[in-house]
């Protein structure tokens, strides 16, 4: 699939806005919840478990599925493809559970939130495993992104050996 | 004089083969499979509830009970 440069150029700006913006609010996230697990007060534990409840739902759900959807778009009309390169396909598929998680752990944060406002903050436990390793898996994949280690598919080098013959 | 043959001329050249999966794929594939093994072990050990419900409801989970000894 091809696309005008400044169409690529627009797309890959919207991937890199998107995607750092979800590693961004992640790293906020995992502040706030270092914040709830530690805490003493109750008050600022209950406005961490309130603030993470509000930054997942407006703000790092929209930015992984923007993420996700900008991502295999601007891919399709890259030269490097979706499938072709080894690099993209493990991006493709880290993302995809990290952010299939997100959507499963959704449920937890807010209902913590709820919580938090409802009873004793100080009684409930973060979602710690939740955030850092989230963050491993976004790092992993900005890594990739940066180094494009070399390595082509089976697909793709189907796809280079059918232009050869053209 | 005569331009010695290639013994094995059945053989496909390099051109005409699929690449094989590159070293630090094979590595990685391993490592994830690990990881998820590993995650898996845990959620069994922990009793293996995984929903919201495991951090709220009447009694309050052993973890919470540790949380909220670790803050006084």
């Amino acid at each position: 699939m091809r696309a005008a440069p400044a169409l690529r150029k627009a797309l890959l700006v919207a991937h890199i806005a998107t995607s750092m913006g979800w590693y961004g609010a992640l790293i906020g996230y995992l502040a706030l919840d270092i914040s709830a697990m530690t805490g003493g007060d109750a008050e600022t534990v209950r406005a961490a478990y309130v603030a993470m409840g509000l930054l997942t739902t407006a703000v790092i759900v929209p930015l992984a599925l923007a993420t996700v959807l900008v991502g295999i778009v601007q891919a399709l009309v890259s030269p490097w493809g979706l499938l072709r390169h080894y690099w993209v396909l493990i991006k493709l598929l880290l993302t995809l559970f990290a952010a299939t998680v997100l959507l499963i752990e959704q449920a937890t944060v807010r209902a913590l939130a709820e919580a938090a406002v409802a009873g004793d903050p100080l009684a409930l436990p973060g979602t710690l495993p939740h955030s850092v390793g989230g963050l491993v898996v976004l790092t992993l994949v900005l890594v990739l992104s940066v180094v494009k280690p070399r390595g082509i598919t089976r697909y793709g080098w189907r796809r280079q050996q059918r232009a050869r013959l053209r | 004089m005569t331009i010695p043959q290639d013994p094995r001329p059945e053989l496909p050249s390099p051109r005409d083969r699929p690449p094989g999966m590159p070293t630090w794929v094979k590595a990685s594939v391993v490592v994830a499979v690990v990881v998820v093994l590993a995650v898996i072990a845990v959620m069994l050990l922990s009793g293996g509830e995984h929903g919201p419900g495991r951090h709220l409801g009447g009694a309050a989970p052993a973890d919470a009970v540790v949380v909220a000894d670790a803050r006084t």
